[in-house]
């Protein structure tokens, strides 16, 4: 089954007016495991799909199937829950609590769902161990270096086990080493434990690293390049 | 725990702003308790000074007498009715008083005043009225020709201690009567009009040149407490079937409208600084969404429901509040009560003071639910002054707030 299937994808801007055509017509799926990118120029529509994708816009037309369930027809308060549940998200500015730990910032999403004290513990200073965090679990993201802010957002999107995790351009804002090593990271978290990456990005790091890479031109599916 | 957790620390964010916030309800709140306090101390004491000094709980009088003030309206009586009275449960003590209009004259003035013939005794132990002595002795011995006059009138007069002075008046037969007097004492009873329009004499002596025997006009009851007044009445209504029965409220109704509306003073003051208050908090967490745009984008984004988000803006807006409010009152508290026990001294007043008869030293008096209610004004406060900010928020895309 995949995770993520579109099909007769729109959103149009504008449309009783100057229609803008964001996303047209894409019929696309994601299955578990896949470590993919969607690649294209500035206002090719990626971050647009990615949101479609997300629960965190609707489509103009066509359907969005996530884990099995139709989410573009799904109230508000639904896709607020389905995307508590079901979906990581990882930003390009990190977008952490700067008035929480770095513990306290990656536990949230499961606190967020009602998750046990235990198991909520174990599992975030586990990752956050795993990604070379354990000796900064209480410090404020203030006190973190891009890198190491962009790894908590990633524990927190993956902490409470989504079904994928979509990453908006997550190195836009790093250094190369920093940027290696997130990617590192969230390769060795993809292959060991088999967690599904969508990107959104310009960065050539990324694309080289990806085993899918989507190409979007003028909000059209222009390629679909799997690798070996 | 999440969210109180992370609404007490947001509020620390700005730590300039938060502060003069929080300052702002504390000042608040320490003038608001303080100033309704002082007020309520102000209307205590003139209530005090009004119902210990003039008209104490209960009035019996004949029922036409107070509408017309005729001498012969009495009620008739003797120390009998006097002492059943003092025995009737709940009832403190009780004096019976002859009260007639008449004219007072010395060498340079001629006046009208309000002409009590009192029972020294019963009428100390019920108005406690010798304390008010400035100068001179209480009425005491057998009944005599001695006067007792308020400090004001004294001065009118321009008469003191040893002085004589004429008083005219009508007898019961509508005769005109007039008798010498000789000023026993001046007292001040701390309410100028008062003290200006009233005189004491024996009543045995009064009724004498008035002709009414031992019938008098008005018996004054003091009660243990004044919330029993409504089962006193009854008793005194059965030992005086034809007479009128009036409470302190039914006796000068203005009273109690001024001690009614001074509480609504005080809570219409402690509005007032709310809603002041209120624009404040308002535009504090206004701020504080729109600074935090972004960030509240990605909590939608990510999976935090309408409801928490509006929680997490209105735990701030109380914590913001709260935490002032919480020493406010404390403070404000602790201010009133060292000041109930030393009193204001307002002497510097003291011709306002007298003439409103009140004492120049105002001892705040605290309603013990005020606190209660002013926690609960604020709280309210709080919650309104958060319903806009937290509508702002909760109307963000999380898109374009993570693009911000």
């Amino acid at each position: 089954m995949h995770v993520i299937e579109t099909s007769g994808l729109y959103k149009i801007y504008n449309e009783d007016t100057v229609p803008v055509y964001a996303v047209n017509d894409i019929s696309i799926q994601f299955d578990p495991k896949e470590f993919s990118c969607i690649i294209g120029p500035s206002g090719s529509g990626k971050s647009t799909l990615l949101n479609l994708i997300g629960g965190l816009d609707t489509p103009s037309r066509g359907t969005v199937t996530v884990a099995g369930k139709r989410i573009d027809t799904m109230s508000e308060s639904n896709r607020i829950r389905f995307r508590l549940e079901h979906i990581g998200f990882v930003f390009q500015h990190y977008n952490l609590i700067p008035v929480l730990t770095a513990y306290e910032n990656a536990a949230f999403i499961m606190q967020l769902q009602g998750r046990g004290e235990k198991e909520t513990r174990e599992r975030v200073t586990g990752l956050l161990e795993q990604v070379g965090l354990g000796n900064r679990l209480n410090s404020r993201p203030a006190e973190l270096s891009g890198g190491e802010q962009q790894r908590v957002a990633v524990v927190r999107a993956l902490a409470s086990k989504p079904d994928f995790i979509l990453a908006d351009e997550p190195t836009a804002n790093l250094d190369t080493k920093a940027a290696f090593n997130l990617l590192d990271m969230m390769k060795q978290l993809n292959e060991e434990e088999g967690i599904t990456f969508l990107f959104s990005t310009h960065d050539q790091r990324v694309i080289d690293r990806a085993k899918r890479v989507v190409t979007l031109v003028d909000g059209t599916l222009h390629s679909d390049e799997h690798r070996k | 725990m999440q969210l109180i957790k992370m609404a007490w620390r947001n509020i620390w964010r700005n730590k300039v702003r938060s502060l003069a916030v929080m300052a702002a309800v504390f000042l608040g709140l320490v003038a608001g308790m303080y100033s309704a306090a002082l007020v309520e101390g102000i209307m205590h004491s003139r209530f005090e000074n009004f119902i210990e000094n003039q008209i104490s709980h209960i009035q019996i009088h004949h029922p036409d007498f107070i509408r017309e003030n005729e001498v012969f309206q009495t009620v008739g009586g003797d120390m009998s009715g006097l002492e059943s009275v003092q025995k009737i449960p709940g009832v403190n003590s009780a004096t019976v008083r002859t009260r007639i209009q008449c004219m007072i004259a010395s060498a340079s003035h001629t006046g009208g005043v309000e002409l009590y013939g009192i029972r020294p005794k019963s009428e100390n132990q019920t108005t406690n009225f010798s304390r008010h002595l400035v100068e001179g002795d209480y009425l005491k011995g057998e009944a005599n020709n001695g006067i007792l006059i308020g400090e004001s009138l004294a001065e009118k007069l321009k008469v003191g201690i040893g002085s004589r002075i004429v008083l005219s008046y009508q007898d019961k037969a509508n005769n005109l009567v007039s008798g010498a007097f000789i000023v026993r004492g001046i007292f001040n009873s701390g309410f100028n009009r008062y003290d200006e329009s009233t005189a004491f004499v024996f009543q045995d002596y009064l009724n004498e040149y008035l002709g009414i025997g031992e019938d008098f006009h008005e018996l004054a009851v003091l009660a243990e407490d004044i919330n029993d007044l409504e089962s006193i009445r009854p008793a005194l209504q059965q030992r005086f079937p034809e007479s009128s029965v009036r409470t302190w409220n039914e006796i000068e109704p203005a009273l109690e409208i001024m001690i009614t509306s001074s509480d609504l003073f005080s809570y219409i003051f402690i509005i007032l600084i709310m809603i002041g208050l209120a624009f404040g908090l308002l535009n504090t967490m206004l701020m504080a969404v729109f600074e935090r745009t972004r960030e509240i984008g990605m909590l939608m984004a990510v999976g935090m429901n309408r409801r928490k988000v509006f929680l997490l803006i209105a735990m701030e807006t109380l914590f913001l509040s709260f935490s002032g409010a919480a020493i406010g009152l404390l403070v404000g508290y602790l201010l009133v009560a060292w000041f109930a026990k030393r009193g204001l001294d307002l002497s510097a007043f003291s011709d306002v003071m007298y003439e409103l008869g009140v004492d120049a030293v105002v001892h705040p008096v605290l309603d013990p639910n005020f606190p209660l209610v002013l926690a609960l004004i604020v709280i309210a406060t709080a919650l309104l002054s958060a319903i806009y900010p937290a509508i702002k928020a909760l109307s963000l895309s999380p898109i374009e707030a993570i693009r911000k």
